[in-house]
């Protein structure tokens, strides 16, 4: 007995919300938004850069009119009606695929070759949101001679504070993630007292001040305005500038204004110990080094277009020294890390590789997940053989039509 | 069977019970996971050393000079394959041609200026055809190789490159281009600022950082 006599109607609702977030025509409509989705946010990366059109059309929860028209007539305007983004449809499409094996199970012998490949779309959805939340993708330079154990992201930056006092090396502790944002708060035990971000902009653009400034704004914190800027096409381009409140550092209390690509050098002393202020890419450690020994290049004949280059490195583990090539077409696998020849420097005294890295824990699940939707199409034509035999049979004897149908069904 | 047994009361959790909701709270159980994952990043706080940067890199700007410093981020860096420059933030990105590697638009005394960077193949023709050709856009006659020499200035990038600057105002048809044309071995670089005549010498400060900022 149900204790609650309204539940019987809301009960249906639920179950019919079920029914249609399971059905195969929510799959079908979201299926053509996506082309859509890919169809726009493909030409937008010629306007938008790669970056925003990415994050716009296919990494959003929710995108606008005004993104599809900016692609028609490259014209900034406000948005008046939203949209499911990239992420929300392919969320639906990942929940739906879910629900249709829920609702269909168990599953029929006949159709095991259906859910076969529709567990194999579920794990691609799947190996898509890892990479989404989970993937890191940045760059790192070495020198012919040098090695280097880090890299720095594309897109996110961090607010690093630089501790200079060491001889050999700068000790730098860096907020990233959630604090870059306004409304922030961060603390930490090596402050006296806490950092407020009041302002935060992606990309700025900085304008002199006018009227009375409050007194507690100091250096270009009281001298010019942070304005929001349309973003570069490449998110590393972007000068990001932070507003920050420090409060409870004694002398040092106030707002200050920190940017990136700033040539007016930021510090604080904090118990005595001076930290240098600056916001920048975020660094990641690798757990290993890699050291260049020799860059080479090949240009076509009579230019100095670059016709093939490569990177003979080493790589420094555990005490093991590995040597290794790496070009264009060849990159160097290592863990969850990808590094790719994409850039070089032979113009400085000393030539350097550019080299890209991607750490993606997600990055086999492509691969795996078209194994088994293959496999699972696979045995979807084998168990329809007899099916197609017995219907060739049907079409050879058109007298037994009836009897074949029936010991058929 | 065992399993089956297994598998048909997992079954009637799942959406059996007639109008029993655990179909419903599955999908707000997948549902709240998205939303989870749709939560802004988490706070990070890392640790870690580099190397200190080189001497030449290190060196401090005097405190007088940044206290006065009337560059603070007049321009952002801004690198385009392999050539790379300082925009200045005034400008804003421009339509695009699939000629222009660069293109920017700019509102300098209430006249909008256009501003594109074209790289070509060899030669393109040479110095004076692609300056005549110029001077022809604002309503100006041919310059003939002497008085290109004389109307032209030779300058060097900031990364010692050279380069030809050019001015082409045209007052009376109130038109002007400010032009920087980098001849290279394979290839040559035009940058272009079209504006008019009233208010290039406004936009001409900004087109100079730029043009002298183009790095190979």
């Amino acid at each position: 007995m149900d204790p609650n006599p309204n539940s019987k109607s809301s009960s249906f609702s639920m179950k019919r919300f079920f029914i249609i977030m399971a059905s195969p025509a929510l799959f079908f409509y979201s299926a053509i938004w996506l082309l859509v989705i890919l169809v726009f946010g493909t030409l937008a990366q010629k306007d938008m850069g790669i970056y925003e059109a990415q994050e716009v059309f296919f990494s959003s929860w929710f995108m606008w009119d005004a993104d599809f028209f900016y692609v028609i007539d490259g014209i900034r305007r406000d948005g008046n009606l939203p949209f499911p983004g990239g992420r929300l449809t392919m969320s639906v499409v990942f929940i739906n695929l879910v629900l249709k094996l829920v609702k269909d199970f168990p599953v029929p012998r006949k159709r095991i070759g259906t859910f076969i490949s529709h567990m194999g779309g579920l794990l691609l959805l799947l190996g898509g949101f890892i990479t989404a939340y989970f993937s890191t993708e940045g760059g790192m330079w070495i020198p012919e001679g040098g090695k280097s154990g880090q890299f720095t992201d594309f897109d996110k930056v961090e607010l690093a504070f630089i501790d200079e006092s060491p001889e050999d090396y700068n000790q730098v502790t860096a907020f990233s993630g959630g604090y870059m944002k306004k409304g922030a708060v961060i603390e930490h035990e090596m402050f006296p007292g806490k950092i407020t971000v009041e302002d935060f902009a992606r990309h700025a653009e900085f304008v002199s001040r006018t009227g009375s400034v409050p007194s507690d704004y100091i250096g270009p914190a009281a001298r010019f305005e942070v304005r929001r800027a349309k973003l570069e096409k490449e998110a590393n381009h972007n000068r990001t500038a932070m507003m920050l409140r420090f409060e409870g550092f004694g002398a040092e209390d106030g707002v200050y204004l920190v940017f990136k690509f700033s040539n007016i050098e930021q510090t604080i002393d904090v118990g005595g110990k001076e930290y240098k202020l600056e916001i920048r890419q975020k660094h990641y450690d690798l757990p290993f080094e890699i050291a260049l020994t020799d860059f080479k290049m090949e240009e076509h004949p009579g230019t100095r277009v670059a016709r093939s280059y490569a990177s003979d490195v080493v790589v420094l583990s555990e005490g093991t020294e590995r040597k290794v090539e790496i070009s264009m077409n060849k990159p160097l696998r290592k863990g969850p890390y990808t590094f790719y020849q994409s850039s070089f420097d032979n113009r400085s005294p000393v030539e350097a590789t550019f080299l890209q890295v991607v750490e993606n824990a997600g990055r086999n699940f492509p691969y795996i997940s078209s194994i088994i939707m293959c496999i699972g199409l696979m045995v979807h034509m084998f168990l329809q053989i007899p099916r197609m035999i017995s219907r060739k049979r049907i079409e050879k004897k058109p007298n037994t039509v009836l009897v074949e149908k029936e010991v058929v069904s | 069977m065992k399993s089956n047994h297994k598998l048909s009361r997992i079954r009637r959790w799942l959406y059996s019970a007639n109008s029993s909701p655990q179909p419903f709270r599955l999908a707000a159980v997948l549902f709240s996971l998205f939303l989870l994952t749709a939560c802004s990043e988490e706070p990070q706080v890392t640790q870690y050393k580099e190397d200190k940067p080189k001497e030449e890199t290190q060196a401090t700007p005097d405190p007088m000079e940044r206290e006065a410093s009337p560059d603070i981020a007049r321009s952002a860096q801004v690198q385009t394959g392999e050539i790379g420059f300082e925009k200045p933030v005034a400008w804003s990105e421009g339509r695009s041609s699939s000629m222009r590697i660069a293109s920017y638009s700019a509102d300098v005394g209430g006249d909008s200026a256009d501003i594109s960077l074209v790289k070509l193949a060899g030669p393109a023709g040479g110095l004076l055809a692609n300056v005549n050709r110029w001077r022809g856009q604002v309503g100006l006659g041919d310059f003939d190789a002497a008085s290109l020499a004389s109307a032209s200035e030779s300058r060097k990038t900031t990364s010692g490159e050279d380069y030809i600057y050019v001015e082409l105002v045209n007052p009376e048809g109130n038109q002007a281009i400010l032009g920087g044309i980098y001849e290279r071995r394979g290839f040559t670089l035009f940058a272009k600022y079209s504006s008019t005549a009233d208010s290039v010498a406004e936009g001409k400060a900004d087109f100079l950082t730029f043009c002298d900022s183009v790095k190979f």
